[in-house]
């Protein structure tokens, strides 16, 4: 089983204890998938005015907007409770308003470990994509 | 327990101020459902699915022990769990438009209902073993019985089912994602900028 390391904790942040499997910390990049990715985005740097609420339906449209299609709910709400889970996010209730019928809203914000794991997301992308030049054409 | 108000409450915001307004109300319901579909994660809808069945099969055993197995009632049923996985497969593309989440669906999905659906089956045949031995469809199972020297039917016949249910899990990991890969083959094509347009942004 793989262990953390003294480098990559220290990188990466401690391990939330709710995690049920030790895994490793180094590793934390290539765990996050691009749809993670685009959801800490749109925590860190959202676009749209609604976006800077960073509440379910905020970061929904937010994904949207940058993604440029549309996304179900389930798949924002599945990948938030991961990333929570991960220590990466948290979140907090706040109030409802009329419109929502009384029901609170989940506000969510990036934690440390959540920009270092996406700094480093972006730092693994660029190593990979070092020396291609765009559009990659296949062998003949 | 997750507590799911917020997730209602974002669904009903989104509904009564961008989808409705956009859709009518009748498009506006579909989506909403749609979404609450979204919501349900794919070892759900497997579990739901096989105790639907294995209920189905523990009632039709209660009601009729000794009926014979009607072949395009079979066949329909058949359809009804395949399409189930495909729509299940097609269901989980729709979160992040990728093929491999479809296919890890129909595989989670097909297995659980298979065993659930096993497990129901195994009962009926414990519950009912003394009236439907005398089934026409039993009869080379007791024959294997009596040659095999076994004291016991009961023991016997769950064996066999154990032994089948191997291969059957085995089978169904397969059909399982085939059915997935259908259904996120369907489900990983975009959608129309229409509605995009329409609900753009606020």
């Amino acid at each position: 089983m793989a262990s953390i390391t003294t480098t990559s904790a220290s990188t990466f942040g401690s391990v939330d204890a709710r995690w049920p499997f030790v895994y490793n910390a180094g590793n934390l990049a290539e765990h996050l998938g691009i749809f993670e990715q685009a959801v800490l985005i749109a925590l860190v740097r959202p676009q749209t005015e609604l976006g800077k609420e960073g509440y379910g339906r905020a970061i929904l449209k937010e994904v949207e907007h940058r993604l440029q299609r549309s996304v179900a709910a389930g798949a924002i709400y599945s990948t938030l409770d991961r990333l929570e889970a991960k220590g990466l996010v948290r979140s907090e209730l706040g109030p409802g308003t009329p419109v929502r019928g009384g029901r609170p809203k989940r506000h969510y914000r990036i934690q440390p470990a959540g920009l270092r794991a996406l700094n480093a997301a972006r730092e693994a992308t660029d190593k990979l994509w070092t020396g291609i030049r765009l559009p990659v054409k296949g062998v003949s | 327990m997750r507590d799911h108000r917020p997730i209602i409450g974002d669904l009903i915001e989104e509904y009564r101020e961008v989808v409705r307004p956009a859709r009518g109300p009748t498009r506006a319901a579909l989506w909403f459902v749609g979404q609450l579909l979204s919501l349900v994660r794919p070892w759900m809808w497997g579990v739901l699915l096989g105790m639907a069945l294995g209920t189905l099969n523990l009632v039709s055993a209660l009601v009729a022990p000794l009926a014979e197995d009607d072949p395009p009632g079979v066949l329909a049923l058949a359809a009804v769990v395949l399409g189930s996985w495909i729509v299940i497969g097609f269901v989980a593309a729709r979160r992040r438009r990728d093929i491999s989440d479809s296919v890890r669906a129909g595989v989670i999905a097909a297995v659980l209902t298979t065993g659930i659906f096993s497990a129901a089956n195994l009962l009926r045949k414990v519950l009912f073993l003394d009236v439907i031995r005398h089934r026409s469809d039993w009869q080379g199972l007791l024959l294997r019985f009596e040659a095999s020297g076994s004291p016991d039917l009961k023991s016997f016949v769950v064996t066999e089912h154990l032994h089948g249910l191997i291969g059957g899990l085995l089978f169904s990991i397969l059909i399982g994602a085939v059915c997935g890969a259908i259904g996120g083959a369907v489900g990983v094509r975009p959608r129309g900028v229409r509605d995009r347009r329409a609900e753009s942004v606020q």
